[in-house]
């Protein structure tokens, strides 16, 4: 059994949970042992890119700290990979993290050697992290029996296939508009992997208009700007109206801050549409829900617990 | 020596507000920028010779920046030799005198000038105004900015946040005030065929042509100046003296080294091969050449650029001003150039700005124009790491303590708490039970301090009942247990 | 480098007719095409001759009723042009008079005759048959080249990829004529098409590593004048001639 560990991000854990809870059960039925290092928070990226980098670093550390493996007396094993659920605390740690500690480890008075032992730490880490629609793309695993799309089972559902499991009979696969966050698209450079993962999960997917323009989150610029960010949402948006004029059903980012910002702004204008982390639509398809009313009821719960009402 | 730039003028707050408050400037930058990046995007795509030709022009621009000073000694020699003058300016005061010396004593009233971003950073128009001299921009959207009493709200395009009613607005002014027949319309070709009547006049009068560059190649002591106007044609040929004011980062080494440039600016500004005219100057005119300055002065400007030399920022040298980082640049076509209260706008100018004018001039640019979406990083044909630099800049400026003592503070127990596993489970359920002032019909509205940012301007779902952390123990416990 | 452009000159200049020159010939014919495509996309008038210098002669008169007049009748015209052996061999006088234009040659000083052998794709100047020996003032000069309507010159040699034509300044081959008349009218022969601006920059390299220095000013011309600062509105001539022109033929 293959094992990974989930590094669910201060975001889902905090604010979409649920999120979280569709990763584990869509890596479970892929045959993968999940593994959830409880010493986890926050990637940094925040503080980091907010010029904080002493305190960026603790929390890198204790990432790191939390993801190494516990068993340092078998160095043989491979350690398991770890599956970010977001594209741009991903690309914190596998660009900004190694640079990170090592320059804080020197700022703090330790010596070279140890600045250079965080360094590699980090850097060990930076190799082991892969964003989730990344990793399930590049899996050749076969799709779980009598799971996603009504290919037959087996072999991976084909992309385009012929539609979800709740339309049954018909061949119009459903269309949602699929939103890839800033870091995603240029630091990881995951263009296609989201597409991908949502194209075999039986499903359309359609990039806005100026797909590759910022939603405006930007971290801490989002919040010293509100008014900046706003706007750059509300470009977004207008894209997002083009979109669901041409019947996306709901948008899917496999970024949540990128999700938080436009829904938040969508929410303050009085509107609603349904958005959900990739995690969760591909949960859905797994369970031949990927429909209108279970995406609509999916994107309005964050509990952890998918059975709560 | 640190640089100096001209204020910023009104405030940040201000500044955005303005911006934030003029949909047509709004939407006319968001067409010209996308209108922009799509052409660079087209030309690099049809004509393959560009990427490789970009390619080792970043060599040799890296290059040549390696060492500067012997190009620059080199370079001075070889004008001199050709019976041209080259002065070196540390910053506005010096280059401002040198010019008013030469208009001084060569008798000049009016001069004309080609758009140079040199002379905008120094401010030059007005320290010679100020004495008294007359001063005409010439490319078509300086003019328009010149007419407006603006700063150039683009690198490239000045005047792209304009409308056209705007324009002819402005001439129909400059017309009353010059007794001459205004446009006869808006359109394009009326309003340019104003200007050309305008500005031939202003050509054929004047006694001094001030021009930037593009480029200086040292090894034969030639500026290149490279416009789509033909305005720097008219600026360097016509007017009794020719004084070109550049940065000491616009070196390179050979002729080699430019074949490799040369197209550059036009690919990754406007997407065209090549811009309408190049000028290759070398000296003044020749013994027994007819037209042609009779005096050509070379001011090297180093305005605080020597001190990045051996910097981490020392790639931002390199930028040949092309534009690009601006056209993709989310901030830029939100809120245009005219918000950066410099005339460095977009990603370059949120580095440039505070690396040449000092930090404390523009502490709101890093933290505050930037998304740190990466779109300059990769529009950049100089390959110069802009994110990177804001990051660096956004540092600096924490560690300078630069910031409201409040956000540090909320950094600091962030921080503390986050950096261990209890710390950060602590803070969530302290946030869940503190959210309740703020949730409005299940949603978050407000939020205190730093995250109240949020809630201005978009709501927030409250913080969920039970944590993954939460959820993830009940489950491992519920499994254990059975 | 220079070897390289050596090469490339040897390539150009050999023009005997044999066999093995169809396919030169046709690689020009490509290189041709491809400048007078580039330069066309860049709102300039292009003319190919193939007939030789009395089609050169036609073509010039209406390249400028084209251009100055708009193909109207044209019956005043101002024609500066370079003084040049080279377009002395056309009988620019001769033929301007024919259509009752006027022709202003470019004043050639008394130092003028030194202008470098090869010097925009010619021969320049002391000894051309009928050049004034005036001496005007810049001022003078300026005024006469503004009120033209027509500037004819040559070019050091032209870029198919670009669509550009080189024109070094010399004491007979003068910035303003290109500059200041209504429009421009440049004539280039085939074998001056290079493909690529660092191919031409090597001939320029040549012409430094001759002469031990650039000329005072160099330009390179892609078509007319043009402007997008009224709301990304692409506007042509604002400050340069409004029309630029090109014949590419043999004389």
């Amino acid at each position: 059994m293959v094992r990974a560990q989930l590094f669910v991000t201060c975001m889902v854990d905090l604010f979409r949970p649920r999120a979280g809870v569709a990763a584990v059960q869509v890596l479970e039925r892929r045959g993968v042992e999940v593994e959830f290092p409880g010493g986890q928070s926050c990637c940094g990226q925040f503080a980091y890119n907010a010029g904080h980098h002493r305190e960026a670093a603790a929390m890198g550390r204790q990432l790191v700290r939390a993801f190494e493996p516990s068993d340092a007396a078998s160095p043989s094993a491979d350690p398991p990979t770890v599956i970010a659920l977001s594209g741009s605390c991903a690309a914190m740690i596998k660009h900004e993290m190694p640079d990170l500690l090592e320059r804080d480890a020197l700022q703090r008075g330790r010596t070279p050697a140890t600045a250079a032992r965080w360094r590699r730490r980090a850097e060990a880490l930076a190799d082991r992290v892969v964003e989730l629609s990344e990793w399930l793309d590049r899996q050749a695993v076969p799709e779980p029996e009598g799971v996603g799309t009504r290919a037959e089972s087996g072999g991976p559902a084909s992309s385009g296939g012929p539609g979800y499991a709740g339309a049954s009979g018909s061949s119009t696969p459903l269309k949602v508009a699929s939103h890839t966050g800033c870091h995603m698209r240029r630091l990881l450079g995951a263009t296609e992997a989201p597409l991908s993962v949502l194209r075999r999960a039986g499903v359309e997917p359609v990039e806005l208009d100026d797909a590759e323009q910022c939603c405006g989150f930007g971290g801490s610029f989002g919040l010293l700007e509100p008014d900046i960010s706003a706007a750059m949402a509300d470009a977004k948006l207008a894209n997002l109206a083009t979109a669901r004029g041409d019947g996306v059903t709901c948008l899917v980012s496999a970024d949540l801050g990128c999700l938080m910002q436009l829904g938040g702004r969508l929410d303050r204008q009085g509107d609603a549409f349904p958005m959900l982390h990739l995690a969760e639509a591909v949960d859905l398809a797994d369970r031949h829900r990927l429909t209108p009313a279970d995406i609509e009821r999916t994107a309005r719960s964050q509990e952890a617990d998918p059975d709560a009402r | 020596m640190p640089g100096e730039l001209p204020p910023a003028g009104a405030t940040w707050p201000e500044r955005r507000r303005r911006a934030l408050a003029d949909p047509a400037m709004r939407a006319a930058v968001a067409k010209s920028t996308r209108s922009l990046a799509v052409k660079k995007e087209a030309v690099f795509a049809t004509y393959p010779a560009a990427e490789a030709m970009r390619k080792r022009a970043v060599i040799a621009r890296r290059g040549s920046l390696a060492r500067v000073d012997a190009l620059l000694d080199e370079l001075t020699r070889r004008v001199e030799a050709r019976g041209g003058h080259v002065v070196r300016a540390a910053g506005p005061a010096d280059v401002g005198r040198y010019v008013l010396d030469v208009a001084r004593r060569r008798g000049v009233q009016r001069v004309v000038k080609s758009k140079s971003m040199a002379t905008e950073e120094i401010a030059l128009n007005e320290q010679l105004e100020n004495a008294g001299l007359h001063v005409r921009e010439t490319d078509l959207g300086e003019y328009i900015i010149q007419l407006a009493g603006e700063r150039p709200a683009h690198i490239l395009v000045p005047a792209s946040h304009k409308t056209r009613q705007q324009v002819r607005a402005l001439f129909d002014e400059e017309a009353a005030a010059c007794a001459v027949d205004p446009p006869v319309g808006d359109a394009t070709p009326e309003l340019t065929a104003f200007a050309r009547r305008q500005l031939r006049a202003d050509f054929l009068a004047a006694d001094m042509g001030i021009s930037g560059g593009n480029f200086l190649v040292a090894e034969t002591g030639t500026l290149v100046l490279i416009t789509n106007e033909g305005n720097g044609r008219m600026t360097t040929s016509l007017p009794r003296v020719h004084i070109a004011v550049v940065g000491i980062d616009k070196i390179v080494a050979t002729w080699a080294d430019l074949a490799d440039l040369l197209q550059q600016p036009a690919l990754s500004g406007t997407g065209q091969r090549l811009s309408t005219y190049t000028t290759f100057i070398t000296g003044p005119r020749r013994e027994g050449e007819l037209d042609g300055p009779e005096e050509f002065h070379l001011v090297l400007l180093d305005n605080g650029r020597h001190e990045l030399l051996g910097t981490e920022f020392v790639d931002i040298l390199a930028c040949i001003r092309c534009g690009a980082c601006l056209n993709v640049c989310p901030v830029f076509r939100t809120i245009g150039g005219q918000a950066y209260g410099s005339m460095y706008s977009g990603p370059i100018g949120v580095v440039l700005t505070p690396l040449l004018g000092g930090l404390e001039r523009a502490p709101e640019l890093p933290k505050s124009a930037c998304a740190l979406c990466y779109a300059c990083a990769d529009a950049c044909p100089m390959e110069i790491d802009l994110p990177r630099h804001i990051l660096a800049l956004r540092r600096t400026e924490v560690e300078r303590g630069m910031e409201p003592w409040s956000d540090r503070l909320t950094f600091e127990l962030w921080g503390r708490f986050w950096a261990n596993p209890a710390g950060f489970r602590f803070t969530g359920r302290i946030a869940r039970l503190g959210q309740r002032v703020y949730v409005r019909d299940g949603r978050l509205k407000g939020a205190p301090g730093l995250v109240g940012g949020w809630t201005a301007t978009r709501n927030a779902p409250p913080l969920a009942r039970e944590s993954f952390h939460e959820w993830w123990a009940r489950r491992r416990a519920s499994r254990t247990g059975s | 480098m220079v070897g390289a452009a050596a090469c490339l000159e040897d390539r150009v200049v050999t023009r005997k007719p044999s066999a093995g020159s169809l396919a030169e010939a046709s690689g020009r014919d490509a290189l041709v095409a491809e400048f007078v495509e580039s330069w066309r996309g860049l709102e300039g008038d292009a003319w190919i001759v193939r007939g030789g210098r009395d089609e050169v002669r036609r073509t010039i008169v209406e390249a400028a009723r084209i251009m100055v007049e708009d193909g109207g009748p044209a019956t005043s015209c101002r024609v500066l042009a370079w003084s040049t052996a080279d377009l002395a061999s056309l009988d620019l006088p001769g033929l301007l008079a024919q259509q009752g234009w006027e022709h202003v040659p470019w004043p050639t000083g008394a130092r003028a005759g030194e202008a470098a052998a090869g010097t925009n794709g010619a021969a320049a100047a002391g000894d051309v048959p009928g050049a004034e020996e005036v001496t005007r003032t810049q001022a003078e000069l300026v005024t006469l080249a503004a009120a033209s309507d027509l500037g004819i010159t040559t070019c050091a040699w032209a870029v198919a990829e670009t669509g550009t034509i080189a024109l070094y300044a010399t004491p007979a081959t003068g910035r303003l004529p290109s500059l200041l008349p209504t429009a421009h009218l440049a004539l280039v022969r085939p074998s001056q098409v290079v493909r690529t601006v660092p191919d031409g920059l090597r001939l320029l390299a040549e012409y430094m590593a001759r002469e031990g220095d650039p000329p005072s000013a160099v330009n390179l011309v892609s078509g007319p004048s043009r402007s997008a600062d009224i709301e990304g509105d692409l506007a042509v001539g604002v400050h340069g001639p409004r029309r630029a022109g090109v014949i590419i033929g043999e004389w």
